[in-house]
């Protein structure tokens, strides 16, 4: 299947905001959710707050077939155990406060007219841009949220249920990037 | 199915608070760690850089 990605920073350099959004409008996800909403009212602004950046998946006729957003979130452990030297070695834990980081997929959505299958596609995707912001910076750790429907879908991707939220209402999933050294 | 995914996640750390979760983030790294294949990453795209092909897509007019 061909398709390009593109970062929706460089729709709002060329286009703007205003025609940007008409664009984004235009998106319909295949399953009914926030996923429109978060494209039409979230995605520029956290664009713009450096919060998140996202990626529209869009094949030779522009239309957007899918998109994800990545971003960073930090990650604390409470419990003492969590201070131990290996473990904190091993997630770069500052000691004194126990906060490591974490690359979050906070977003993933193919569109109605995409084949099934293309959400696995997109999220090598997003994998594949945090393995090289890891081949920069460095941090192993890549984290989802994800209602109770979608944990056995990112287990198939090697994604391990930690907790759910506050709420109870999300599972959250780690997936630890695999190093040469 | 791949479809939703929390928006609140961008703005919520992580905080895990029980021995339970601990371990099993501490599982997740010996996991990788033991050799086990991770995700195949071989036909990931990455995101277009080519000015020319750049304008092509972005050009909304």
């Amino acid at each position: 299947m061909t398709y390009q990605i593109v970062p929706l920073d460089d729709y709002l350099l060329r286009n703007g905001e205003v025609k940007t959004l008409d664009y984004l409008r235009g998106y319909e996800g295949c399953i009914e959710s926030d996923q429109e909403s978060f494209l039409i009212d979230k995605a520029i602004m956290m664009e713009k707050k450096n919060i998140c950046r996202t990626y529209l998946a869009v094949d030779d006729g522009r239309h957007i077939l899918g998109y994800f957003s990545v971003g960073l979130r930090c990650i604390k452990l409470q419990e003492s155990d969590g201070g131990s030297k290996d473990f904190s070695k091993m997630m770069n834990i500052d000691p004194e406060t126990k906060v490591a980081q974490s690359y979050l997929i906070g977003q993933l959505s193919r569109s109605k007219t995409s084949p099934k299958g293309f959400g696995g596609m997109l999220m090598a995707d997003a994998m594949g841009l945090i393995r090289t912001a890891n081949h920069i910076v460095g941090c192993r750790l890549v984290r989802v949220d994800c209602d109770d429907r979608l944990v056995g879908y990112y287990s198939g991707y090697g994604f391990r249920k930690l907790k759910k939220n506050d709420l109870g209402d999300l599972n959250q999933m780690a997936y630890i990037l695999r190093t040469n050294h | 199915m791949e479809d939703i995914m929390a928006t609140e996640s961008f703005y919520k750390d992580l905080i895990l608070e029980t021995e339970e979760e601990i371990q099993s983030l501490w599982d997740a790294f010996e996991e990788a760690d033991s050799g086990a294949p991770g995700m195949d990453l071989s036909k990931a795209h990455k995101p277009v850089t080519d000015p020319e092909e750049l304008e092509r897509l972005t050009r909304l007019d």
